[in-house]
Order: C-alpha cells, then structure tokens, then sequence
C-alpha cells in the first residue's frame, strides 16, 4: 500500500486562519462564454443553472486554511424564486401600473400613486437585499458547517426605506451612518455555524473621510461650473454674441468643457474610492469572529482599477462577461483579507437553522438578485 | 506510485459536519465507492459512488475535490490531489461538469421547445393573439388609453388649439374619415407643437400631428396622405394591439430572460416589434390609398411625404441658425422605395385640394408661429421670372387655371409689382370667391400700393371667412393702423394675440400703434413680448433700441442695438432695423461690429 502525497498543509497549530484565492484552473472566461451560449438556446431558462455554476466555482476558489467554500444552491431554487416573485410582485406591480395608466387621469391623484408604487417598490428593494443575502449564506458551508443570516428582512427593508428617504432630506450627510446601520443590522445577524459575527462599526470614524468626499462633491461641480462658463464668456467676446448660442458651440468650447467635466468626474471618481475603501477596510477591522478581528487592506489605487476594469468587462462584453468581473471583486478581498488570530474551530458547532435552511418554501426562495 | 491504482490510498481532510474542525484521513477507491478511514479510527466506511456530491462540477484538470454524500449530507470530505480527480470521475462520472450542466439544461430545453412550437403554431393557423385581445377591449377602454398618451406627450409639447386650424383640421379628418369606413369612426386629431417631423396613432382613434410634419408638408395634400395612414393604423387596431404585445411580450421575456443582462432581452423585444411594424405599415398603406380614394383627394402627397423621407425631396429649412428636423419618423416608419412604387402605382382618379388655401394656412399657422405666406419664402428674381413665363403659358392655355394665376401672382410679389399681382389675384378671387387666403394676399398687395381702404376690404373679407386666420387679423391691424384708426387696429392685434400668443409681429405691430398714440411704455412692453416671442426679431431690437436711447438708457440702447445687429433679416423691417441700428452705434460713438 502506497500513500499519495497530498497538497494539504496538516498543521492543526493554533495559527492564526489563512485566507487565500486558489485561481480555478480555467478561468472564468470560458464558463461566461458557454453559460451565454446556453442562456440564449434556452431562452433564458439556463441563466439559473449558469449563476449556480459560477458560484460554485468562485465559492470552491476561497480557501481558508487550504479547504474551500461550498456553495450548495440549486439552479432549480433559484428559478423557483423568480417564478415566485414574478407571479407575486412583478405581475401584480404591472397589473396595477396599466390599472392607472387606464383610469387614473394625470393629476394629483395620480402622483400620490405614483409615489406610493415607488415607495413599494423601494421597500421591496431592501427586502430582496436581505432575502437574497440570507439565500446566499445559507447555502455557503465550509468544512460541512452553514452559514446563515437570521433577524426579520421586513424589519431590515424599513430600516432601508426610511433611510434612504433621509439621504435627500439631510443633502447626504446620512450616508456613513446609513452605510454603518445596514452594514450593522446584516452582520450582527450573520453567523458561521452556531456563532455569530460581531460588528463594532460607528459612523464617527467614516465622516472623518467623509466630509473631503461631501465638500469635494459640491467644489467640483462648482468649479466645472465655473470653467464651463468662463469658456463660454470666452467664446461669446470671440463671437461678439450677446447670449452664447449652445447649440452652435466651436468644437474647442466643447471640446474643453467636456474636458473639465470628464476631469472633474475622474477626481471624484478617485476621491470616492479613498472614502469607499476606508469603508471597507475599517468595517472589516470591527468585524469579529470567535474572537478574532478581519483586517482589509484595499487600496485606492488598485481599488479603482478593479472597478472600472470591471466595468469595462462588464459594458464592452454586453454583460456576458459578468461572471470574470464578479471573480475578480472576490478575488480583490479574498487576496486582501486576513484574521489576526487563530479560531478553535472545535468550538464552532452546526448552524441550528438546518431544517429551515432545507425547507424549500417560499422565504429560502425569495432569492432574487435581479431586484 | 503503485501501478495498480486499485490500492492507492490518499490523504484528505475529514469534517464530521458537527463542529468546524477538520481531521485527517485516508481515502482509497474501491470498486462501489470510496473507502474512507479517519484517523486513528480502524475501520473503513464506504461513500457509494452514486451518492457523491462534488463541490463543483468536476474536470479531469482539477487539481482537488470536495465531497459529500448527498442528499445533504454534512460531512465532507477534501482531498487535494489531482491523480486522485482523474481516478475518481473514471468510476463517477455523474459527477463531470458535462452531466451536471446537462441535468441543469433540460429544464430550459424542454422550456424552449414548447415556446417554439407554440409559435409555430401561432404562425401556421395565421392567429394574431394581440389584435384578438385588441379587438376585445371596450371602446371606452381604448380611448382611455389613448387619452392618457396623448395627454403624456402633450405636457411636454403644447397642443395648438386655434379655432381656425381646429375648424380646418375637422372638415378634413371628417372627410377622411367618412371614406374610412361605413360605420360612424370616433377619430380625434390634435397638433402639438413639436418641430419633430412626424405623426403617431393612439389607442381610441386619436392621432397626433407634429407642428414640424405640417411646416414640412409642401401641400395639404400631404398631410391629408400621411392622416389617412394613420386612420389605417387606427382602423386595424395597431396602436391597441402594439401596447397588448409589448406588454405579452414584455412579460414572456421577463419571465424567459428573468435576470440575465437586460441587453439580450430588449434586443429581442425590439426586434420582433419592428417585424410586426413593418407589416402593419404596409396594412396602413393600403388603407390609406382606399381613404384617399374615397375622399377624393389625390394620393400624390402621399407618394411626396414618402420621397420628402427617403429624402428625395428636400426637407424646408426650419430656420435660421436651427437644426435640421428631427426625422424621427424614420424610425417608426419605415420608408421603402418599394412603398414610394406602391403609392405612385395608383391610377389617377378625379380629386380637389384636401383642404381651401384659407384652409390651408390656417392649420399651418395652428401653433401661433408664421408660417411665411406665400410657400417658398422669397423666389430669387430669376425663378420669378420663370415661374411668370410658367403660369402665362398655362393661363394662355386655360385662363380659368387657379394654381396657375396664384402663381404667378406670387411671383410678381415678389418682384414689387403689386399691381400686376393684384390683377391676378382679382381673377383668382373670381374663380373661388371663398378663398381667404386669396384675400389676404390681395390686402397685402393693395397695402403695398398704399390703398389701404382696398387693403381694408380684402383683409376684412378674409377675417369674416376665417375668424382664426393670424395673417389676415395682422394684415387689417395693420391697414387699420395706416388709416389711423388706432381703436380697431388695437382691438385686432389684441385678438390675434389672444389666439396666436406666439406671432412675434402681433405685439410688434401693436407696439407701433402705441408709438402712434404716444404710450412708449406700452410700446416698451409689446416690443419686449416680441422678442420673448422670437427672439431673433431685428426690427423690435432696434425699437427697443431708439425708445430707450430717448429714455438716456445708454447701456441698454446700446445692448439692444447690437442684438439688432446679431439677429437676421426675417421680417420686412429687418433691413430698416440693421441700418438705423448701425447709426444709432456710430452716433453713440460705439464700433459697430
């Protein structure tokens, strides 16, 4: 009898886990192309089973202490979440929609129902941010242990809602502490096994960046402003006009107004990313585990490129190409995270939830990312 | 390594599905399933081969696999070793990433061919699922429908309501739609003024007509072409059908394409719409030929709406320094050569104008805007000179010849002999005496001349036989004014601008009657509502300009002349506005630019 090498690093010690991104051996680009393939020969229907595959191969590429992630979702549940959703929301929300666009004349009656849809629709919004959340983490095992979400996603789409009617109100200045709320209300309700994450996040923190982004926001579109109307005072002395003519602009006005402006959006772009990766690193260092604190390092440089590569990827391949942007974001934070000390993984016993994690009825089936 | 793979043992990691820890242990494949042995147990438990569950869909590449027994079971089993991989999917293949992605497409398989046999279907047995569910819906409905898109499309562009262009544009939608069918049709036509050059049918029998569409149409008999079409789309329920579709269609995608990227969807939506159009464009088509016919009007202007779009026939100038029209009607309709041979392929058949020259003019001055009278603008002298040589041939020929006489009257305008033109005039008012718009062409010929009590008579004539028509209103404030009747010319242009809130002149011309009368305030304020009106107009620049110089508002004289100077020469004060605007300039010691 022969013993075959294995792979697996067999130190039980008591070091701190490791997290690491195990690069499937084909990619991603070819799954895309024939999941695509299939998707359109099936009408569509295969578009389940396809993001089913996808997952399974990004959760299986997370390791953590060598042994990887398991994704255990169907294509079938989540179709059966679709159909459900379409035949309880979308139909009923389009039914109602031609409903008024027959009988209600345009007036104020009108907008309040208009108003009314899109409060529903917000509503439903958050619900489906939680749901697909739970579906998600309920589905992910490692080392045959579920993960799970628990808490009330009724009770998370208000928070969403009313939050969210508070950004206009407050000019924005809600942001961090909306951001710190939700982030909140979903880890302190996700656990791995029978533990649960802890989250110590405060918005405090965040507004220190927060307020350059907020400040940065208004100066730019001040000063793009500003340029685009000295450019056009310029051309108006050249012209000898009284009101410039916008429609009849000299290609150099344009050419140098859509200049400032693509400028303008670049410099957001690049402060909002100092601010979103602060987010990110600084949530992940309040969140715990089994008493071991996440560290993030994202940076700002490498953040933005993944962005909008991944927006490239997206636009230019008509949204076939998801699949290999969608590795490459969990690859950025797998690559990036780590625990600062080891977990008694002996301690962690089976997620409770089982037998509602099985039950396929309708809440594990409200699964849907399109909403 | 052993040769005999039968013995192999190989190392995994084991978790028991109770706690997160792992442990080590041995694997080996036997011949109905793994065997698998945690240490430092003795005993080797059996995994069958039939119930494994892999982590992922396996290729013979993989470097490692995670188990686990299904149908959920706990425990787990990972071994590292790509040896291992290859061995296991050669006694499991059920768990290769063929089998498993082919499990996965039978669903959509079997999805996709009952969808393409129910289409099949559909299409063998000629059913047209949305017209029957069109034709279903109560009239009420319909029009409900209808009236909620029109009144969508009218908030963002004003509908034209003046009484004369409404009256107008009745007599003509009647007339077609009498020919439209035998039973009574409900049809409600409204023109919104939107430089857009097209025409859309709503559910309910209401149509659109863009202001763009009737400045573009050369003759009433276009409008009248591309009005009859859209009866015929209005006829075969296109419009209710279109909204059932999109809305069948719209569902089916969601629910074939749920949450794939939208792209695939909409391209496929979008493509099957515009099979469906095309056909219903040629069933519009053929309708539109029969209305014609049967109103009597000639099926020509049709054919020239179709060439103007194929652009065969230039598109009119919308003005100075604006943009081409927006031919968005291209897009809805699509305009074949194949269409254009159909249209002209109609044998002739005995047909009048679509609509009286008095007629005419008013739907085209429906939005308020002045239409130039006279068609083309201003013929340059030689083209005068040839339509002249023109018309005298076929007055020679036929001296009742109407078109003949209106043209040449036309020409001589335009060359400043009035009283020739008059002449002809006075012939073609013989032959239709009903005409307004004949009238006012007389007036503005006899005011010309300075025969403002003839002037008076015709302009009069032409405002008792069309209350809406904004240049005959215009014309007698004006004669009005140059017989110093100040009252009535006021009491004129006060009507013309209630009814056009949009023709410049109006509060120009009043302006002028106020600087008669000594109120310079007054005259400031119409001259100001001429240029909110058009904001190129010269001459109001210039008056503007002179009141306020009189007023010691240096800087805004100045400011006003040279707008003067910036705006084009389009009304016949133009080039006096220019002149005295450069004067006051130099006067004021500022460099004209």
């Amino acid at each position: 009898m022969v013993t075959a090498d294995s792979a697996l690093a067999a130190t039980p010690g008591m070091d701190a886990p490791r997290i690491s991104w195990v690069h499937p051996p084909r990619g991603f680009l070819g799954l895309s192309l024939l999941n695509g393939l299939l998707r359109i020969l099936t009408l569509g229907i295969y578009h389940f089973w396809g993001k089913t595959e996808v997952r399974q191969r990004i959760w299986s590429a997370v390791r953590i202490d060598g042994e990887p992630l398991e994704y255990r979702g169907t294509g079938g549940e989540l179709l059966r979440g679709f159909l459900i959703v379409f035949a309880l929301v979308l139909v009923p929300m389009a039914l109602a929609g031609l409903a008024a666009a027959i009988l209600l004349p345009a007036g104020p009656g009108r907008g309040l129902y208009e108003m009314g849809f899109w409060g529903v629709l917000l509503l439903l919004s958050g619900f489906g941010i939680h749901r697909a959340r739970r579906y998600r983490l309920s589905r992910t095992r490692w080392r045959g242990i579920r993960a799970g979400l628990s808490g009330r996603s009724g009770r998370f789409a208000w928070t969403y809602l009313w939050t969210l009617l508070l950004v206009p109100v407050t000019l924005g200045w809600i942001v961090p502490w909306r951001t710190v709320r939700l982030q909140k209300a979903l880890l302190e309700e996700t656990r791995f096994g029978d533990k649960p994450f802890t989250f110590g996040g405060r918005a405090g923190p965040l507004y220190r960046r927060f307020w350059v982004v907020w400040l940065s926001a208004v100066l730019l579109a001040a000063g793009t402003l500003a340029a685009s109307g000295l450019l056009l005072g310029l051309e108006t002395t050249r012209t000898g006009a009284r009101i410039p003519d916008l429609r009849n602009l000299s290609r150099a006005t344009m050419a140098g107004m859509a200049g400032i402006a693509f400028a303008a959006l670049l410099l957001f772009v690049m402060i909002r990313a100092w601010y979103t990766t602060r987010v990110l690193n600084y949530f992940a260092a309040e969140t715990r585990f089994g008493g071991a604190a996440f560290a993030l390092s994202a940076g700002v440089a490498s953040f933005v490129w993944l962005t909008a590569s991944n927006y490239l990827i997206r636009v230019l391949s008509l949204g076939f190409l998801s699949p290999v942007a969608e590795a490459r974001a969990m690859r950025y934070i797998v690559d990036r995270l780590s625990l600062d000390r080891a977990v008694d993984w002996s301690e962690i016993g089976q997620n409770p939830d089982a037998l509602l994690a099985s039950g396929e009825g309708l809440a594990e089936a409200f699964n849907v990312d399109a909403f | 390594m052993s040769t005999r793979f039968e013995a192999a043992t190989f190392t995994g990691a084991l978790g028991d599905g109770r706690s997160a820890a792992s442990r080590s242990c041995e694997v080996r494949l036997a011949a109905h399933g793994l065997e698998v042995r945690p240490e430092p147990e003795a005993r080797w438990r059996l995994w069958p081969y039939h119930q494994l569950h892999a982590g992922v869909p396996l290729h013979a590449d993989a470097p490692d696999v995670l188990l686990s027994l299904k149908p959920a079971g706990a425990e787990t089993l990972f071994v590292a070793h790509a040896g291992f991989v290859r061995e296991l999917l050669a006694r499991a293949p059920t768990l290769s990433a063929g089998r498993q992605r082919w499990q996965g497409l039978k669903p959509g398989l079997a999805v996709a061919a009952s969808v393409l046999a129910l289409s099949l279907g559909v299409w063998t047995l000629d059913l047209h699922p949305a017209q029957a569910v069109a034709r279903a819906m109560p009239q009420k409905t319909r029009q409900a429908l209808g009236r909620n898109v029109v009144e969508a499309v009218a908030r963002e562009h004003k509908p034209c309501r003046a009484p004369a262009a409404r009256a107008a544009l009745d007599r003509l939608t009647r007339r077609l739609a009498a020919a439209a069918s035998s039973t009574p049709l409900e049809v409600h036509v409204e023109v919104l003024d939107w430089p857009l050059v097209n025409a859309f049918a709503a559910p309910g029998g209401q149509i659109i007509l863009t202001r763009g569409l009737i400045e573009q149409a050369a003759s009433p008999d276009e409008v009248a072409g591309v009005l009859a079409h859209e009866l015929g789309h209005a006829l075969e329920l296109h419009p209710e059908s279109g909204i059932v579709r999109a809305l069948g269609l719209g569902a089916a995608s969601q629910l074939l394409l749920a949450g794939s990227s939208g792209t695939i969807s909409n391209i496929g939506v979008v493509l099957a719409h515009l099979r469906y159009t095309r056909l219903a464009e040629r069933e519009a088509d053929a309708h539109a030929l029969r209305i014609l016919k049967g109103a009597g009007i000639a099926s020509k202007g049709l054919g020239d709406f179709f060439e103007r779009l194929e652009g065969k026939r230039p598109f009119r100038p919308a003005g100075k320094g604006s943009r081409p029209p927006a031919l968005e009607v291209l897009r809805t309709h699509p305009s074949t050569p194949e269409r254009i041979a159909r249209v002209r392929a109609e044998p002739p058949y005995p047909a009048t104008p679509a609509l009286s020259a008095a007629d005419w003019q008013a739907l085209r001055d429906a939005c308020g805007r002045a239409a130039p009278l006279p068609a083309p603008p201003r013929p340059a002298a030689g083209d005068a000179d040839r339509d002249i040589a023109e018309a005298s041939k076929a007055l020679e020929a036929n001296p009742d010849d109407l078109a003949a006489l209106q043209r040449r009257a036309r020409a001589y305008a335009g060359k400043r002999q009035h009283e020739l033109a008059a002449a002809d005039l006075t012939r073609a008012l013989a032959l239709a005496p009903g005409d307004a718009g004949l009238h006012v062409a007389r007036g503005l010929a006899h005011q010309s001349l300075r025969r403002y009590e003839a002037a008076l008579a015709d302009f009069d004539a032409a405002v008792r036989l069309a209350p809406g028509h904004a240049a005959a209103r215009n014309g007698r404030g004006n004669a009005n004014r140059a017989l110093k009747r100040y009252e009535a010319a006021l009491t004129d242009f006060d009507e013309l601008i209630r009814n056009h809130p949009g023709y410049a002149a109006g509060y120009y011309n009043r302006a002028l009657v106020h600087l008669d009368q000594q109120r310079q305030e007054d005259a400031v304020r119409d001259f100001t509502a001429a240029i909110a009106a058009d904001k190129d107009y010269a001459g109001a620049y210039t008056q503007r300009g002179l009141l306020r110089e009189k007023a010691g508002e240096r800087e805004q004289a100045v400011a006003d002349f040279r707008a003067a100077l910036a705006a084009p020469a389009k009304y016949e004060s133009g080039a006096w506005a220019h002149r005295t605007a450069r004067a006051r300039l130099a006067a004021l010691g500022i460099a004209a630019p």
